[in-house]
């Protein structure tokens, strides 16, 4: 630095540094305005887990109940896509993104809208369209509709809480061996002794609530079965909340079980006697009738008390001021079932059309008027509305010739149930005090904050209004919080501080060591909490919350911010050493540097720019990266100018000693050697080159060798695990997957911990909670975590670990096992993405041809024929694991094909048949009961022992609704089977297959996708081409990946794109239109 | 300085060798069922109700009032009236009408007669007089003719009477109303004191020593069902027991509205436990030589590889060190409960998988577990 210009600078007036080391009072004024005005921005922040991207997707959903896929796929879906596609803020087409997509299954068809990145004000675009769907109400097919648009399909709930019943309590549990001990011992009075060592009870429990009406036709049915099968003395069993049978059987515990099991699968068709039911007790000798129930302890509160408890719960958490939303799922809506069998409703001249008249004629609400007394207003009311079903028993449903009534009663059976089949399952699974693995019946309720809030705040609140509600409700229910964001923020702000104290310490010592006296350390760690004060002030004025992409970013700045602090520090340490007094140095030295100090901070802000011109999610989700850093730079420069003079007139001095002389530099120490270094490079300076370039291409190589990935999977304590049953499963088979998939985990997850945790305090297990899901996806309770609609065939396991850091591991082990025992499901164990990609390796194949209608069935088993020619290629490879394609499989159906002529003769409608067969089988609503602040539906359904399997269709009798004809069904129809297709995909309106698969053990995707590839180049099969190939690597761990170069060189990967595009006319006999295909490398 | 770089980085090299992550592909559990000896061809079922072998309404033929009904000794030792349920012999006397003006009909009808008796004998005098004058020419041929007139007039008028009084007495003897055959009375529509008139209906009796149990069957089962045929019947309200009946009529034509064939059982009731208006169920067999075919359960079909509108199912195949499946077509047949024929393709023993074919592909290898 020339001496004028140090002499220029000195006269300077206009320096903000001299400005700061001269006047320090006001400068300590102002660094308690900075510090002020950080704590203050850090304290009213917003604080959340994921930054704030506007949802641009919504659901739309149409049922259209008993109408098979294909049929909803033309008639509904294509008709809906059109209307929608009509908006211009659809998001265009692109490899990774879609525009609209759809599903049509049998009985719903459900479609996702996603909106064009640029749109700011997605609320309005959505109104638009719900507008235009609301028109096509009345254009949709009868017994279809109506149109339900879901715009809050993306939010994500703050707090997943799950309430469970606990099990039966000790106490009740003697209360009830006692009875049913006593009931069997007087059943079996009087039978020879012989005979009693080979008597077996078969006890159900139910809770005491439940009207045992409900289960005990079941039980004598199977009652009647078992007699005849050849058991001995039957004789049934009831008592205070329970039903049972003590029968002569021979075969031990586990034969009689499976017998009950097939017994209840075949003929009856459901899976437990009832929904609150016990699983059932085996009881040989009564005296250890209590050790029997202990075995099957049911939980204590049925689904209609949790159903209370949780609509409770949710309307007190309404009330709380940052709650916006309470969803929630596993509760089975009650109902009053009225079971009748066809004789006995014949017997009397009644069909299931009259019913509803019966009890219509009764449950009246009509008004019967107001009558005006003297001055006052009288109300007059009519009773007969029925609020308890046994009141709906004693409808007179017709009068015998002589006039005395006939009940309903006497006519059909009026039970208490729920919904059945169920839509939705929750079960929770836990570990009571005394360690013993419990799993019951559970209800979750999904709560959302307010935008733009303080979740810390909002768990505070939320607890409060929890605690409160403890006094009134059971104080057993079990209460647990499956997914809570207030805890991961403070997780993840609990990490930041932790980051920044230790990256406080660590400055510290390498400024000791560096620098070798304390005061520059102390300077330096002084600078840190002032540059943080001022960035935070800065970020909270233009806006930016507090999650987890800007806490990130403040840890990587931490580094980037003493940068400047160092620099200045260093100066004014050489002015003090160039013999200037301190204040002069105190801002000298700053001001010689500031060029160097701003241009070294515009570079730095300026690398980081690059990352606001990312679009799309991606964008919306890293925006708050290079704003912060921006700050946080800036933030450096302005302390490093200011208060930095500041401080250091107070704390620098000058070295003790001389300094050493560029002489002594040279050749001494750390300087001397990289002065001889710099010697020798400059004076071989081409070869010098020529070795940088080396060291480049090198370094290009093995970058490109190293895995990919956007971001790596979050860790956190929480992962999940996706069950696909086969198409048909119903939910009872789905039910009892996830209880063989959660003995699974348990045992895998105990085995791990075992192994691995010897050293560690072993006595919090590894394993904190299951929750699961079964018939549908868990409400949204991770952003990138889509839920899946409601499907029978689908369940969401979600688990909980103690240790986060453990979740990565037992991914592997936990797929291997469950993929090698949970026979007809495919279980994929995933965890938490923050960058979602549905599946690692997938290939699409989409049917662009336009065909007659004629053809469309033709079509889509052509496209699911190449599908699996895709399938075979990929299963073909040994590193691709359930290998699948997202359509499934075909399920079988029955048709009844109703000959027009006979119906006609017979005086039968279509309309006639259907009723029977629907209101017969699923049951028909032929009322409504209200009940204090409910609707409880009443349903009419055949006895259970009338339609228990597929051969009962035949029994069928079809009632006319003109006249009063009873035909039999077979008279008129007759039975047609076949395979259907479940599900039909499309995206942006064209039948879309896509063929997925997992890699094996962690391997590089990118390894079978580029082996593959070349087997799925056009075929001789000219209809086979491979569109949109997608991949996800791995997330790189340093040292593995190091290790894995031999590995992954295979893996070879072109980062430019190429695409080719070829077209077709070839017209074989399969292929009757040209299909086009392209294919896109792996996308990042 | 050189060396220590040398080793620092070979030393990064080491930390990075990682155990190669040895994950295979599990092999795909699956379930499996051994086909069951064959099953029979289940029946179809229909409701028929019971009805009586004979119902008779017994009707008056007399009007009056009713003065009294039978009298039945009850279940709590007391006589009390007639009602449903009693039952009766032929010859009973149900109820019986007031006589009175019947009595009074006859004692009339008497009277006629011995006043036709009386005018008989006197004409029959005068005609024997007359006949004797006549023959001796003391009479005139108008006398002769006057008195045969009068005796055969006589005569006609006495039967007249006599018939007069039968006729009474018969109405008298109606005002007993007797029940014309064995059974057990279903209604009794009448009561002291009802007036009646001849067609009103008193009671109805119903001879129950048998009983029918009538359905109606379309016109593509009956070549199913024929007279001689036996059937089981079962009713809900006798639970655990079948009757046996046979078919004793085929309707000719069908009902003009359901176009179904009205079939009759004919079932022995010897205890009277069937009792009329019962709803009962009986099976029909189809056709003849239905016999057993093995059955799968109805989610074990899959779509055939090479038919587009084909069934097929995977078939266990066992090997020396793991088993396979394949994927063997089959043609379906009838729906049995829960399962479906087969009628060609796999055979009784053949083991199948039941659970888990969304996971495999033909040939591919899998683990059978319980």
């Amino acid at each position: 630095m020339s001496d004028a210009r140090t002499q220029a600078l000195m006269a300077e007036r206009n320096n903000v540094s001299r400005f700061f080391a001269e006047h320090r009072s006001v400068s300590f004024v102002l660094l308690a305005l900075v510090v002020f005005w950080g704590s203050y921005g850090y304290m009213a922040m917003p604080r959340l887990k994921d930054p704030v991207i506007p949802v641009r997707v919504a659901s739309v959903i149409t049922p259209w109940p008993g109408m098979n896929a294909e049929t909803i796929d033309r008639q509904i879906t294509r008709l809906l896509e059109t209307k929608i596609a009509e908006s211009d803020v659809i998001h265009p087409p692109e490899a990774t993104k879609y525009g609209i997509q759809s599903l049509s299954l049998p009985g719903l068809s459900i479609i996702q809208v996603q909106l064009d990145e640029e749109i700011d004000n997605p609320e309005r675009e959505f109104d638009a369209i719900n507008l235009k769907l609301d028109a096509l109400n009345d254009e949709l097919p009868e017994g279809a509709g109506p149109i339900q648009f879901n715009s809050g399909f993306g939010d994500t709930a703050a707090l997943l809480l799950t309430m469970a019943s606990p099990k039966e309590g000790e106490v009740q549990l003697e209360v009830r061996a006692r009875d049913i001990a006593a009931a069997i011992e007087t059943s079996r009075a009087g039978l020879p002794e012989a005979v009693l060592g080979q008597r077996v009870a078969i006890v159900v429990a139910l809770p005491r609530t439940v009207d045992l009406t409900a289960v005990r036709p079941v039980v004598a049915a199977f009652a009647q079965a078992l007699a005849r099968s050849g058991a001995g003395e039957v004789r049934q069993l009831l008592g205070p909340g329970f039903v049972g049978i003590d029968a002569t059987m021979d075969g031990d515990d586990a034969a009689i079980r499976a017998g009950l099991t097939a017994y209840m699968h075949g003929n009856l068709g459901e899976l437990r006697f009832h929904p609150d039911a016990w699983r059932a007790a085996l009881i040989r000798d009564p005296a250890d009738t209590l050790k029997a129930l202990q075995e099957v302890r049911g939980d204590k509160y049925s689904y209609a008390q949790l159903g209370d408890f949780a609509d409770l719960i949710s309307r007190t958490l309404a009330t709380v001021p940052l709650v916006s939303k309470v969803d929630t799922s596993g509760v089975i809506d009650q109902r009053v079932w009225l079971y009748y069998s066809q004789e006995q409703l014949a017997s009397y001249g009644l069909d299931p059309y009259s019913l509803s008249d019966v009890l219509s004629a009764r449950n009246t609400t009509i008004p019967g008027g107001m009558m005006d007394v003297g001055e006052s207003r009288v109300l007059l009311e009519p009773t007969g509305q029925f609020t308890d079903s046994a009141e709906i028993g004693g409808i007179i449903a017709t009068t015998n010739d002589d006039g005395s009534p006939v009940y309903l009663r006497d006519v059909l059976s009026v039970q208490d149930g729920y919904q059945s089949p169920p839509q939705l399952l929750n079960y929770y699974t836990w570990q009571d005090d005394n360690g013993v693995w419990q799993r019951s019946r559970a209800v979750s309720l999904a709560v959302q904050m307010r935008d733009n809030m303080q979740i810390g705040t909002f768990g505070t609140e939320v607890d409060a209004a929890l605690a409160e509600l403890s006094q009134i409700l059971p104080n057993d229910l079990i209460f647990a919080r499956s997914s809570d964001q207030p805890e991961q923020v403070a997780d993840n702000l609990d990490l930041f501080t932790r980051a920044l104290i230790e990256a406080v310490i660590l400055v510290v010592i390498i400024a000791l060591v560096g620098f070798w006296e304390w005061r520059s350390a102390v300077l330096l760690m002084l600078s840190i909490p002032i540059t943080l004060a001022m960035t935070f002030g800065m970020i909270d004025l233009i806006g930016i919350q507090l999650q987890q992409v800007s806490v990130a970013t403040l840890i990587i700045a931490l580094g980037l911010l003493v940068d400047d602090p160092v620099v200045a520090n260093d100066a004014i340490k050489r002015e003090l050493g160039a013999g200037r007094s301190r204040v002069l140095a105190a801002w000298l030295g700053p001001s010689k540097l500031a060029k160097a100090i701003m241009f070294a901070t515009v570079t730095n802000i300026v690398a980081y720019l690059p990352f606001l011109l990312l679009t799309g999610d991606q964008g919306d989700f890293l925006v708050s990266l290079p704003i912060v850093m921006a700050c946080a730079l800036l933030a450096s420069r302005l302390v490093s100018m200011s208060f930095i003079p500041l401080l250091g007139y107070y704390l620098l001095r000058p070295r003790n000693g001389p300094e050493p002389t560029m002489e002594e530099r040279r050749t001494r120490g750390f300087s001397g050697s990289y002065y001889r270094f710099g010697s020798f490079a400059i004076r071989h300076r081409k070869k010098v080159l020529l070795a940088s370039f080396a060291i480049i291409g090198a370094g290009v190589l093995i970058g490109n060798q190293l895995k990919t990935s956007f971001f790596p999977d979050d860790v956190q304590r929480m992962f999940y695990i996706d069950v696909w049953m086969d198409n048909g499963a119903n939910i009872m088979a789905t039910a009892e997957a996830v209880e063989q998939v959660e003995a699974v985990v348990r045992r895998v997850i105990d085995a791990y911990g075992a192994q691995n945790l010897q050293d560690d305090d072993t006595d919090t297990p590894l394993l904190e909670a299951i929750t699961s899901f079964v018939g549908g996806g868990a409400p949204r309770f991770w952003f990138s975590v889509t839920p899946q609609q409601n499907d029978p065939a689908y369940a969401q396991v979600l688990v909980r670990v103690a240790d986060k850091n453990a979740t990565p591991l037992l991914v592997a082990p936990l797929q291997q096992a469950l993929t090698a025992e949970v026979p007809g499901a495919f279980v994929d164990v995933r965890q938490l993405q923050t960058n979602p990609v549905d599946y690692p390796v997938a290939i699409r194949l989409f049917g662009r041809a336009t065909v007659a209608t004629e053809n469309q069935a033709e079509a889509l088993r052509t496209l699911i024929g190449l599908g699996n020619e895709a399938a075979e290629i990929f299963r073909s490879s040994p590193l691709a694991a359930r290998t699948r394609n997202n359509w499934g499989d075909e399920v079988f159906r029955v048709r009844i094909a109703i000959d027009n002529d006979r119906a006609n003769l017979a005086g039968i409608t279509n309309a006639d048949v259907a009723a029977s067969s629907s209101s017969g089988i699923s049951g028909q609503q032929v009322g409504t009961m209200l009940v204090s602040d409910k609707q409880i539906p009443i349903y009419a359904r055949l006895d259970i022992t009338q339609r228990g399997h597929l051969g009962d269709l035949s029994n069928l009798y079809v009632y006319a609704s003109g006249s009063d004809n009873r035909v039999p069904l077979t008279a008129i129809a007759s039975f047609d089977h076949g395979l259907e297709l479940q599900r039909i995909y499309r995206i942006d309106h064209f039948p879309t297959v896509t063929v997925f698969a997992f890699p094996v053990g962690g391997r590089c995707p990118r390894t079978f996708t580029s082996k593959s590839r070349t087997s799925l180049r056009p075929s001789s099969n000219p209809c086979l081409w491979v569109t949109r190939c997608r991949s996800r690597a791995n997330r790189p761990r340093w040292p593995v990946a190091l290790a894995s170069l031999p590995r992954c060189w295979a893996c070879r990967s072109w980062a430019s794109t190429w695409r080719w595009f070829c077209s077709s006319t070839a017209r074989s006999s399969r292929c009757w239109s040209s299909w086009r295909c392209h294919t896109v490398s792996s996308a990042r | 300085m050189r060396h220590l770089c040398l080793a620092l980085l070979a030393l990064a090299l080491l930390a990075g060798c990682d155990e190669e992550a040895t994950a295979t592909n599990p092999v795909t559990p699956v379930r499996v069922e051994i086909i069951a000896e064959t099953m029979p061809v289940e029946p179809v079922a229909y409701s028929a109700s019971i009805v009586a072998k004979t119902q008779v309404d017994v009707s008056f033929q007399v009007d009056g009032m009713i003065q009294s009904l039978r009298q039945v000794v009850g279940a709590d030792g007391l006589e009390r009236n007639i009602q449903q349920g009693d039952r009766v012999a032929e010859g009973d006397v149900l109820a019986t009408v007031d006589p009175e003006q019947y009595q009074d009909s006859v004692d009339s009808a008497q009277a006629s007669l011995a006043s036709a008796q009386a005018d008989l004998a006197n004409a029959r005098a005068n005609w024997e007089r007359t006949q004797n004058l006549y023959a001796e020419q003391s009479a005139t041929a108008t006398d002769y003719d006057n008195a045969k007139q009068q005796y055969e007039s006589a005569l006609a008028s006495v039967n007249s009477a006599a018939a007069q009084l039968d006729s009474s007495r018969d109405d008298l003897s109606y005002t007993d109303l007797t029940a014309p055959m064995d059974g057990v009375v279903l209604t009794v529509d009448v009561e002291v004191g009802t007036l009646v008139s001849p067609q009103t209906t008193g009671f109805v009796l119903a001879d129950t020593s048998s009983v029918k149990a009538v359905f109606g069957v379309p016109d593509t089962t009956l070549g199913d069902v024929s007279v001689g045929d036996t059937l089981g019947v079962t009713t809900a309200s006798i639970p655990d027991t079948t009757f046996d009946g046979i078919v004793t009529s085929v309707a000719p034509s069908a009902d003009s509205s359901t176009r179904l064939f009205q079939v009759e059982v004919t079932l022995p009731n010897p205890d009277g436990r069937l009792l009329v208006g019962m709803v009962a169920s009986l099976r029909l067999d189809q056709g003849p030589g239905a016999g057993g075919v093995p059955t799968v359960p109805v989610d074990a079909l899959v779509r055939g590889a090479g038919d587009p509108k084909g069934y097929a199912v995977f078939v266990l195949v066992p090997g020396a060190q793991d088993d396979t499946v394949r994927l063997t077509e089959v043609a379906i047949g009838q729906v049995l409960g829960n399962r479906i024929a087969i009628t060609s393709g796999i055979a009784a023993g053949d083991r199948i998988v039941t659970v888990g074919m969304n996971t495999i592909v033909d040939g591919q290898q899998v683990r059978v577990v319980p």
